[in-house]
Order: C-alpha cells, then structure tokens, then sequence
C-alpha cells in the first residue's frame, strides 16, 4: 500500500471507530450520572440491571425506543423532526479536530504514520465555537417548532443563554491561541509539552476558569439549566418532545459535555500528555480518557450539588462578570507575551 | 441578648460590621427593600395568564394558583385551594372525641403528632381534664420531634425548589431517623395517632431513650453539614436574601404566624407567650430574625431545629414518674393492661367507647404553636358525647390565602422560592 | 467587599465548601437498603395489617363479640355477628374488616378487653385483587402468623409494648436504623 492509500485507510477507521466510541462513552455518562446523583446524596443509583446497574443505559434506551412517537399536529414537523440532530450533530464534528495522541513524526504502524487526529486542522478552535454556535440552533428550533407558547419562551431564554456565555468562551480561548500562537488543537497541545506545570492552566488560570464555568452554561446544566427545570413555569424546549426526540436531545447534551471536556484538556490540560514525562509510555488516548473523565466527574460534582441561578441572574453573570474578566485575561496575556516573548 | 445573631459570622453585615452592632431594619426600611427590588412594569403591556394548576412539581400538595405575567413579573395572583378538602371539621360532627384524633393526625399529614395535641389541649380545656406531668412531657418530646421532621422535610423541598434534588434525598435520609423515632413511639411514621384525651396512647418504649439521645446528638452535625452547603453559597444568597419581604404589618394583616413572622422580628411564640405541656418547665430561646425574606426564614427554622434538639433533651433528662395518661374515668381511655385484668377499667373503656366522655356544654378555643405557625381548635358541644362543632384553624390555610400578597410584584422564578419558605402543606389548608 | 471577599468569590470557596460536604457523602456507605432483596424490620408496635389470636386452650378466637373495636373505629369498618356458643360463651359467628377503609390508627387494638384483635407487624399487603382487602374472620384468625410474640403476652401486655412488651428484644435488622451504625441491614 503506498501513503495515501494507507492514510486513507486509517482515516476511514478513525472515523467509523471515533462516533461508536463516543455514543458508547455517553451510554456510560448517562449510567454515571445516575450513580454519582446516588452517591452524592448517600444512595445507590440503579443497581438491577447489569453488574452494578451497569446496562441501566440501554435499558432505557429500549424503553425510549419503544414509546410512542407524539408530533404536536400543528407543529412544523419538518423542523420538529430536525431540531435534535441540529444539536446532536455538530459536537461530532468537533470531535473529529481533537488530538487524541501524537501527530507527524515517523511512521509508527507497520511502517505507516498513523496520526491520532482525524484532521489536523488548521482553525481547530474556531470550528469549536462555531459548533457550538449552531448548537443554539437546535435548542431554538425546537422550542419554536413545537407550537407551544411556553417552548417558544423556554427555547428563547435557552437560546439567549448559551450565546451570551459563547462570548467569554471565545476570548478565554483566545488567551490559549495566543500562547500557543496557533488555532490549530495539535500545535496547542504540541505547545503544552513537558510535565503538568507546563501545561496552560497555570498561566491561564483565569481563562481555564472562566471557560470551564461558561461551558456549563452552554451545556445547560445546573447551575444554569433553567431551560430545563422541571420547576420552573416555563417549559422548557423539550416540553413536545417524546421518546427518542427527547432522548437524542438527551444524548445531545451528553455528547457535548465529553467533546467540552475534551476541549477544556486539550486547551488547559494538555491533552493527550502525561503529568509526568517519564509516564508517556503509556499511549496518549488513555490520558485524553483519564483527563475527560476527570472534568466530568467535576461537572457532574457540581451539578448535583449547588442550586440554580435564576434567569436575570444567569444572564447578569454572563454579561457582567464572565465577559470583562475574559476580555481583561487576553489583554493581559497578549501584554505579558509582548514583553516576554 | 445577640442569641438570635448566634448563626451568624462575625463579619455578614455590610462593610463586615458585626451583625450585632448594626440596628434591625424597621418595617419602613423594609418596604422600601421591597419596592427597590421591584421590576417596572410596563403600562401597556399585555397580561399572560398562567395557571400554576394543582398539579405541578413544585407546589408543595394540589394548591392552585392564577397568575397574571407581565413578562417575568407577576401583576395579580388568585389562589384557589380545596382539591384536597374532605371535609374533616364535618366528619368530627359525627364522632366521638376519641374517634376524631386520627382524624387530626391527616391535617397536617407531616407533623401529625402537634395536630393531635392541639386537639386534645382543647378537648381537655373544654372537660377540665389535667394531664399528668409524664404525659406532658412525653407530649413535649413528640411534639418537637414533629418540629424537627417537619422543618428537615421543609428545607428539604424548599431547596429542591430552588434547583437540587441531592439536598431533598440527604434531607429525607435524615429525616427517616425521626421517622423511626416515632415508629418505635407510637407505631406509625406518620399518622401518629399518639394523643389522647388525658395524656399519651403510650409509655415510651424500653431503648427510646437511647435511640433518641443518639438521632439528636447525630442531627446537629447534620444541620451543621446543611448550613455548610447552602448557608454561605452564593447562589442561594442571591436567591433568597431580600426576596419576599413580609414585614411584621403584613403577617398581622393575613394572620400569617409562625416562622416566618418570627423572621419578621417579631418574637412571637406560643410556647412562650401562652405555655401549654411541658413548655413552662423547659428552657429553649425563640429564633427571631429581623429581615423578614427567605433567606431570614430560612436561618429561623434552622436555628428551632438546633432548639428543638434541646428540648427533646431535657425532656428525657427531667422525665418524670408517674401516669402518663390521666386516670380520669369520665373523660379517658383505661389503661390496657388495667383493662385486661381490672373490671373497673373495663367498664371505664366501655363507657367511654360507647357513651363517648362526659362533656359539659360549652365552647372553648385553643390555640398552640405547631411547626408550621399557630393551630388554633374551637369546639363547641352540647352536651354529648360528639362535638356540634370543631374547627380547626390551621396556619397554611392563611399562609396560602396571603400567597398574594407575598408574590404580587415579584418574579415568576421567585415565586417558587417564596411560596416554599412559608411553608403550606394542603392537608393543613384544605381540611 | 474587602480583598479577602473579593479572592473568596474568586475561588469559589462558598461553592467549594459545598461540593466538599457532598463529596463525603459519595464515599461513605450508603444508607440505601434494597428493598425487596433486603428488608427493615419494623418495631414493635408497629401498626400493621390485623389478626384476630386464638386462645390454645379452647381453640376459638379470643374475641368474645363486645363490640368495642367496632364501635370505636373512626371509618366504620369492623362488622361483627355475634352469637352464643353452646358453652355459654360469646364468640363473633362473623368477624368482617373492610381493609379499604381502615386508617390503621390502632384504636380497635387499644380498647379490646381481651387483647382479642391486634395489629402485626405485616405491612406487605398490595394485592391484585380487591376482594383480598375484605377480611372476613377467617383471614383474620389466619393473620396470626404475623403477630410477634409480644402480642401473646396475657396478662400485663398490652397488644405493643408496655409490660411484657418492655423486655421485647430488640427487632432484628433494626440496630442500624441509628445514625453511626452504617447503612441498616
């Protein structure tokens, strides 16, 4: 095989193995959130099915599968059919520019380079946020196309939420971009090489902060998921939503919390590197793994502990607080890169 | 003198002056906080009706509330209770006094026990009956014990509302000791059924005592871990602090009583002011609080938790000897074990199941200091054996007819966070 | 707000002191007790399902059809037919409690004269059936099975625990109900 043909091949693998990988990670966040919901709060979660409750995902996967399919008759069914892959959707995407081990180098697989990035591309960071931009679409859509004024309402606040916390986002990673001095995700994390101190969450802790407390609001979780409270009066989007509809919304917010916490590692963490040089013998995916897992189990922590904020107070913070700290976080990087160098 | 600042750190007021020093914000003060935090309304604007239906995951049992939105702000409120009315004061008519005491215990389902005493303090006023000292004690001890599961049970719900479902889960685990409690007291969780006219159904069991010390030793480590989680989180704090001021006028207006007329600063307590059981020998200090919001309910009530614990304390140390149900033939059940082997007291129990009590003809009003404010029973009997009427008036039958006044103005999302702090159970307010 | 306020908010120190109580809570031992694998023992007076005991000597219900428990129940739900017997005794010819109606309040136990009637610990009563919620004195008399030996105790107990009832060990799994003893088994 000549070195198209066999990156052609891998390529095609990676990108069969990487969504099948992610679907099976969410299987297991979904069934890890239930057991930390227990934990935290001195229970079990589910325990029947499985060793552990360990196949309570699929189960309900089944069970979802199996409802009846409702579509509000005066809904805009085309757009209703279409709102939960416009969130679901886009966070594969992004999956697919993550470093997961080295890149270039010597060929290291029966005699072919094998790169652990499914594209190496070049505005990484910015196909982030673009992602996550067009996820608002999907939350948007559905809330309008459910005919329901409460969705609508729901939808919109959800909608206003995530872009205002887009903002902060988008100038924390700018401070990483300028350390790094490229938006590309492999050059940052070739950028973070050595051990955990000289990763980027020591100079940009602020930034690291600030994006990790962002990212729960574009994830809707607590303490910002007031587009999904149950006790609120306002209905959230999903209200029409049923079965595998809701469940891929369900799926959705699961798929985006593992691409966020890829990206929070690679940017801050970095990425597929070892805390320690000497401990890069063991490959590169596996920390990518330890380090995701570890920000989840972090947002899981504070999801099932603090309460949630209410709507102007949400907005107020984003606006207020979280925008001109990022904003004085890049100035202050790109004064401190100018002078340094 | 700074006892009710006691839960609070040295450096909480503005500026970090100790909250002592600083004088109580007086009623005007606390209308123009009202006002101040208020959300112009637009004169023109459309009005959304919103049905806060009996059945949403919030309200705390099938209360039914008609809002009229602004946007987010609230311009009227209509509340309309009675989906949960079974006509209790009705089915009294028609019962002896003995036969009605399970029937208190389904008012306020959750503190079943400060019902059924509220009932008896009554139907002991109106036939002269004197409750001997254990019994009185033992009274006190459940009572308080009903203080402490419903407050758990309450902050519990209030801050699910707010946003956790963990708080309600570690809430309920705590609350399943007192649970227990009262399991192994008077052999049900929650429709205690423990009063009787004249005393107790019931001595306290061999290991009560034991058990007892050990859940209210546990529970203020417990109550500490809360504090620790919620007191000083930002979130909360800008959730409950200034949000639903009720000031001391309004609570007078709507007969609005109990914690959170106390976080009004007024320092009215029942147990104090009109002493009942074994209230006048105990020593235990009223939780008052001066800013009259949520946050200031919510320190009250935890800190009649801490106090709750004493009580129940000193009820088991000072425990004294003796009957603890009045050995009165005309106006109490008999003893069983006397029942068994004793005609006299056999005779007294059938009497007293199917003549009823002797009661004189009559009206009386009690009123005690149950968790959730001050249950007040009128009876009214001619004569037999089954009252011509009882009336119960319960705390959340007010709380929720004041529901708006304490919302009107206020935000959609603070709703939720108001109505849950004043604490109405349906049971309570439907009857 | 002083500097000191300012880095507290900054580090998140109020959400930090939360999140560390609940991280406690995820390592110890969980007070859940997986129901129907594992099962409380409930106390002794507890107020379950009812049971009429019958006296070894004679064989026949302790019940003697006085009426009390009848007349005392606040929903009504207790029929008996009386009737002699040919020694002379009085015993119930029938003996109906209508379960759908009873509150459990435990009044019925508390005034029989002959700690005839008392309520088991048995509290497993759903049932597909509605019929099975109409006791008739058979049922009843077959409850027995449930009643702890606390409840045989003649003279000096009273169906729960006063005399008799005192000296009742300990109900068996109910030691872990107490804070500090772990997770009940």
């Amino acid at each position: 095989m000549s070195d198209p043909v066999a990156e052609l091949v891998f390529l095609i693998i990676k990108a069969i193995l990487m969504p099948v990988i992610i679907i099976l990670m969410v299987a297991f966040a979904i069934y890890f959130e239930r057991k930390f919901a227990g934990f935290f709060a001195g229970r079990v979660g589910p325990t029947y099915l499985g060793p552990w409750g360990s196949l309570q995902s699929f189960g309900d996967v089944f069970k979802l599968i199996s409802k009846e399919d409702v579509i509000p008759s005066r809904s805009d069914k085309l757009v209703f059919k279409l709102a939960p892959y416009i969130a679901f959707v886009p966070a594969f995407l992004v999956m697919a520019v993550i470093p997961f081990g080295s890149v270039g180098g010597e060929a290291n697989l029966f005699g072919y380079r094998f790169d652990y990035v499914i594209s190496s591309f070049d505005t990484g960071l910015v196909l982030f946020l673009a992602m996550g931009a067009i996820g608002v679409y999907g939350v948007v859509l559905a809330g309008w196309s459910s005919n329901n004024n409460y969705s609508l309402l729901g939808g919109l606040r959800a909608g206003a939420q995530m872009i205002s916390y887009e903002l902060a986002m988008g100038f924390s990673v700018a401070g990483v971009m300028l350390m790094a001095g490229s938006m590309n995700l492999v050059d940052i994390v070739d950028g973070q090489a050595g051990a955990f101190w000289d990763w980027y969450w020591i100079p940009q802790i602020v930034g690291g902060v600030i994006l990790f407390v962002a990212s729960i609001a574009e994830l809707n979780r607590t303490p910002f998921d007031l587009a999904e409270a149950e006790q609120e009066l306002v209905a959230g989007h999903l209200t029409e939503y049923s079965g595998m509809r809701w469940g891929m919304f369900y799926l959705a917010e699961y798929v985006n919390m593992i691409v966020v916490s890829a990206i929070v590692s690679t940017l801050y963490l970095g990425g597929w590197r070892a805390p320690f040089e000497s401990w890069n013998v063991i490959p590169g995916p596996i920390w990518l793994f330890i380090k995701i897992c570890f920000l989840i189990f972090i947002y899981m922590w504070i999801r099932w502990t603090i309460i949630r904020y209410r709507y102007n107070q949400l907005m107020s913070i984003g606006w207020k607080v979280l925008l001109p700290l990022s904003i004085a976080n890049l100035v202050v990087t790109a004064i401190v890169i100018s002078v340094v160098g | 003198m700074a006892t009710a600042h006691d839960t609070h750190d040295a450096a909480s007021g503005p500026g970090g002056v100790p909250v002592h020093m600083i004088a109580h914000p007086t009623p005007e003060e606390l209308r123009a906080r009202k006002a101040a935090g208020r959300i112009r309304l637009e004169r023109n604007a459309e009005l959304m009706s919103l049905s806060m239906g009996p059945q949403h995951p919030s309200m705390h049992g099938v209360y039914r509330a008609e809002l009229e939105l602004d946007g987010e702000v609230i311009v009227s409120a209509r509340p309309e209770i009675g989906n949960l009315h079974r006509g209790v004061e009705k089915l009294c008519e028609h019962r002896t006094y003995h036969q009605i005491i399970p029937l208190t215990d389904r008012l306020d389902y959750i503190s079943s026990f400060a019902m059924n005493h509220g009932f008896c303090e009554a139907a002991e006023k109106l036939m002269g009956v004197e409750v001997p000292a254990r019994g009185r004690y033992i009274r006190t001890l459940a009572h308080e014990l009903c203080r402490l599961s419903n407050h758990i049970l309450w902050l519990g719900t209030s801050i699910m509302d707010l946003g956790t479902q963990t708080f309600f889960t570690i809430c309920f685990r705590d609350r399943e000791y007192v649970l227990d409690l009262f399991e192994m007291l008077t052999g049900a969780r929650l429709t205690h059924s423990f009063g009787r006219i004249g005393g107790v159904a019931k001595d306290l069991p061999d290991g009560f005592d034991h058990r007892c010390r050990k859940v209210i030793d546990f529970l203020p480590k417990r109550l500490a871990e809360y504090e620790r989680i919620i007191k000083q989180n930002r979130i909360f704090i800008k959730r409950a602090k200034n949000i639903g001021i009720f000031t001391s006028d309004d609570c007078y207006a709507w007969r609005v009583t109990g914690p959170t007329l106390r976080a009004a600063g007024v320092a009215r307590d029942l147990r104090k002011d009109e002493p009942y059981a074994a209230y006048p020998e105990v020593e235990f200090d009223v939780a008052v609080e001066y800013n009259a919001d949520v946050y200031d309910r919510f320190l009250v009530r935890m800190r009649e938790m801490r106090e709750s614990c004493k009580i129940i304390r000193q009820c088991l140390d000072n425990l004294p000897d003796g009957p603890f149900l009045a050995p009165d033939a005309g106006h109490s059940l008999a003893l069983k074990k006397n029942v068994l082997h004793d005609s006299a007291a056999m005779i007294q129990n059938f009497y007293q199941v199917f003549q009823g009590p002797q009661v004189p003809k009559g009206e009386v009003y009690r009123c005690i200091e149950v968790p959730k404010g001050e249950m007040g029973v009128y009876i009214r009997s001619e004569g037999g054996a089954k009252p011509a009427r009882v009336r119960f008036t319960t705390p959340s039958f007010y709380h929720g007819q004041a529901v708006p006044a304490l919302v009107e103005g206020e935000m959609v999302a603070d709703m939720i966070a108001i109505f849950a702090s004043v604490d109405v159970v349906l049971g309570d307010c439907d009857k | 707000m002083g500097l000191v306020d300012i880095v507290k908010k900054g580090a998140f120190v109020d959400i930090l002191r939360g999140m560390s109580v609940t991280g406690t809570y995820f390592v110890v031992d969980k007070v859940t007790v997986e129901y129907p694998k594992e099962k409380l023992q409930t106390y002794p007076r507890f107020r379950g399902v009812h049971a009429l005991l019958t006296d070894p000597d004679t064989g026949d219900t302790k019940c003697v059809a006085c009426m009390l428990c009848a007349t005392i129940c606040p929903s009504q739900c207790i029929k008996i037919v009386g009737e002699q017997t040919p020694d002379g005794r009085s015993h119930p010819a029938g003996f109906d409690l209508d379960l759908s109606r009873c509150v459990f309040c435990g009044l019925c136990e508390e005034v029989c004269p002959e700690a005839a009637i008392v309520m088991t610990r048995h509290y497993e009563l759903a049932t597909l059936d509605k019929n099975d919620f109409y006791l008739d004195k058979q049922k009843l008399v077959a409850n027995q099975v449930y009643a702890h030996k606390e409840l045989y105790a003649i003279p000096g107990a009273d169906g729960g625990a006063t005399d008799a009832g005192r000296s009742a060990a300990e109900p068996d799994g109910a030691a872990g109900r107490v804070p500090g003893q772990g997770a009940a088994r």
